[in-house]
């Protein structure tokens, strides 16, 4: 047991937090800028820079142009880029879609997406949720029907964040409707400039857009399927997994982060508050439930570094974490009394630069979404600690 | 960065295992809980078996083992429920071996490793006009909480000496020593000590002390962390194999939540637990990082073994099932050396000034 970093991976976190505090975006939260950032050309420079340097594959096997070192890199890269903020495309595709299709894809498949990927070229939404298949996904209805050499896919799909500037999403269909509900479905990747994809925004309530996305005899060429035929649940679960530690990562800086402005805030704005020693005891709480989100985010690193699939343990850090944005927010919300219901707009601007009520809507979602916590807790429950299946329908 | 134990360490883990399983029955500590002592029988045994010298230096002609290799032997013990002083000698030893006087160490050596010996700490509290103070080499003063008083035939006192606040190391057997027994939570020995006119070798000077807090204070983390880990590994065969309205009580959801609950707060105290012990012995802990893991682990072990009981129900209550061994040991341990409050008051102290803690 060590709980240090070996000298080689020292010196690479220090690099990325250069690259990252050079980078990183400004310290406060602009609602019209945060709907648009994450396509900007800022951020596509910054996913070519770092394709460049070679950070991004780092971890991968030597035949993709990585570098066969340890998945630790990868991890560090994460985390340090997640604490200022560095926008490169979006966020979760390299570390969602790139190994999926790393070990699912063809050799054709892999040469023609991974480097697209990460350049930057294919930016990627995910096409899971559908109207009718929210937490019990395996209910999807969208369908393709094989003809010749491609699938016409029909259907829609929901809560498809980021498809408005995406160039493909990764799409999960209904391959054989005969077969039980998890074995027949398949994984596509899908250009969204093809005939018949129409895109409809939905407005969330804190600012954020979202899309729903609709299929109407859209033909995709079958070599665009990643992976078996009617195989998709099982890479999809897969790729839920790396979802679930990419969440980890970067909840638990946006938590550090959201934390260290609230106490400058304070500082600055608000001595009364950090006088009092009831305040304090508050925020020692939750100073506490970080780092044990820490110890959750790091074991699960520890997990990836040691070649398995998180699960139980990817699982634990998302539900602390996002259970813990809405404990953290209500804490200093609750400290700062009236003056904590300003928001952008007011004249006085709002309490912590805007990020308390990002934090407080935004870890309302992602209490949910990911897999609502509920079955976070069923996946450690039953895959962690191997207890009986609860009862289903089928 | 890697949480995998070492060769040595499995070794360790696994011996401690097995040779407890084989000597320390359920019912057998259940007899020495009654009888409010201590398990001298198995003491004798863990002293043949070298565990007792196991944490001195190899230039001492000891095991050499680091805090790591202590606390992995000392998570075995605790989960075994054994009532024996181990914590309490092994943070005395690993105190004083490296950061003791000479006359200290030689003391402790003969005490511990030539006649089987025992030590406990004696830093609890004290009333005012009962400081322990030192004078012409004897101790004078008392320490109320003493684990293991009565047990071990050594204690190590925090005493005001020529030198400012000290460790001295008496001899629990001698005439000026008594001892009142207290009755705790955890029915774990326990005594209110009074030292008069005792001869006290100086064993460690004011930087001793405070390690010697160190490490007590992030041991009882550790056996925190043994007491949630075995209210775990008894609540899921237990959730598994109870049927009622015709399926296993772990197929509820209501119940499997829990038990997500209960393993995802004793996976990250675990983690904190054991990188502080590493920081600890590194020389690199943080009052911050030691009240972090205490608050942790008192909050998770009084989580765990309360949910544990719940989980249970009558069964867990019963005196002839283990659960209760050890949600009262973790009700006593979360107090000691800090509680979960004391612990956030310490941290309450540096949040507001903390930097890159992340």
């Amino acid at each position: 047991m060590r709980f240090d970093w070996p000298p080689e991976q020292a010196e690479f976190r220090e690099e990325v937090r250069q690259f990252a505090a050079e980078r990183g975006q400004k310290p406060s939260w602009d609602q019209d800028e945060d709907r648009e950032n994450w396509a900007s050309e800022e951020s596509r420079e910054n996913l070519a820079e770092l394709d460049r340097r070679g950070w991004l594959r780092r971890s991968w096997p030597k035949d993709l142009g990585g570098q066969e070192m340890s998945p630790w890199y990868q991890f560090l890269l994460a985390l340090e880029l997640a604490y200022t903020d560095v926008h490169y495309g979006r966020r979760g595709t390299s570390s969602m879609i790139g190994p999926a299709i790393q070990r699912y894809g063809t050799d054709a498949q892999r040469a023609e997406y991974l480097p697209k990927i990460w350049s930057g070229e294919i930016t990627c939404a995910l096409g899971y949720s559908e109207p009718n298949a929210g937490s019990d996904l395996a209910s999807l209805r969208t369908r393709a029907v094989r003809d010749g050499d491609s699938y016409i896919i029909n259907g829609s799909k929901i809560w498809t964040s980021d498809a408005h500037w995406t160039s493909h999403v990764y799409l999960a269909v209904r391959t054989d409707r005969q077969a039980p509900k998890h074995r027949g479905i398949s994984i596509f990747i899908v250009p969204l400039n093809l005939k018949g994809i129409t895109i409809r925004p939905i407005e969330m309530m804190f600012h954020h857009r979202t899309n729903e996305v609709f299929f109407d005899d859209v033909v995709v060429p079958a070599d665009m399927r990643i992976g078996e035929e009617n195989r998709g649940w099982y890479m999809l679960a897969t790729a839920l997994d790396h979802e679930r530690v990419t969440m980890a990562i970067n909840n638990y800086m946006d938590l550090v982060h959201v934390f260290e402005w609230s106490i400058d805030y304070l500082r600055a704005a608000r001595p009364d508050v950090l006088a009092d020693p009831v305040a304090l005891r508050k925020l020692a709480e939750i100073r506490l439930d970080l780092s044990m989100l820490r110890a959750l985010v790091m074991t699960t690193g520890s997990v990836v570094a040691g070649g398995e699939a998180p699960s139980k343990e990817a699982s634990a850090s998302k539900v602390w974490a996002t259970e813990l944005g809405t404990r953290m927010t209500g804490t200093v919300m609750d400290l700062l009394g009236r003056a904590g219901t300003q928001v952008a707009g007011s004249p006085d601007g709002p309490p912590v630069r805007g990020r308390l009520e990002q934090q407080l809507w935004f870890s309302a979602l992602q209490r949910f979404t990911g897999g609502a916590n509920e079955i976070q807790r069923t996946i450690i429950a039953e895959r962690g600690l191997g207890l009986p299946r609860e009862r289903r329908t089928a | 960065m890697n949480l995998g134990l070492s060769d040595t360490q499995e070794m360790i883990r696994d011996s401690m295992r097995q040779q407890l399983q084989r000597e320390v029955s359920w019912q057998r500590v259940s007899a020495v809980v009654a009888d409010g002592g201590h398990d001298a029988a198995l003491w004798k045994r863990l002293a043949t078996d070298g565990w007792l010298g196991f944490a001195f230096p190899e230039v001492m002609g000891g095991g050499g083992a680091d805090l790591l290799d202590v606390a992995v032997a000392l998570e075995e013990i605790s989960k075994s429920a054994a009532v024996v002083p181990f914590a309490e000698t092994m943070a005395c030893v690993y105190t004083l071996t490296r950061h003791g006087t000479e006359d200290g160490q030689a003391a402790l050596a003969e005490a511990v490793v030539e006649h089987a010996g025992a030590v406990a700490p004696a830093l609890g509290e004290s009333s005012d006009d009962a400081r322990p103070a030192v004078s012409d080499g004897t101790l004078s003063g008392s320490v109320r909480y003493v684990d293991y008083g009565h047990s071990c035939t050594h204690h190590l006192v925090g005493a005001f000496g020529s030198a400012g606040p000290q460790l001295f190391l008496v001899d629990a057997r001698w005439p000026g020593v008594t001892q009142q027994p207290l009755a705790n939570v955890g029915m774990t020995p326990q005594s209110a000590a009074t030292y008069a006119s005792v001869p006290a070798i100086a064993a460690g000077d004011e930087d001793a002390a405070a390690l010697l807090t160190q490490v007590a204070t992030v041991l009882s983390c550790v056996q925190l962390v043994a007491f949630s880990q075995q209210a775990l590994d008894l609540t899921i065969p237990y959730v598994r194999d109870r049927v009622q309205f015709e399926r296993p009580l772990g197929t509820f959801q209501a119940v499997q939540q829990q038990c997500a609950d209960m393993v995802s707060a004793l996976d990250a105290t675990r983690y904190l637990t054991y990188e502080t012990v590493w920081k600890v012995d590194r020389g690199i802990c943080s009052a911050a990082d030691l009240a972090t893991a205490k608050a942790a682990a008192s909050r998770t072990a009084v989580f765990v073994t309360m949910t544990a009981h719940q989980l249970h129900g009558g069964m867990g209550m019963t005196e002839e099932y283990p659960l209760h061994f050890f949600s009262r040991r973790a009700r006593e341990r979360s107090l000691a050396w800090g509680s979960e409050q004391e612990s956030l008051a310490v941290l309450a102290r540096y949040v507001a000034d903390e930097t890159d803690w992340r």
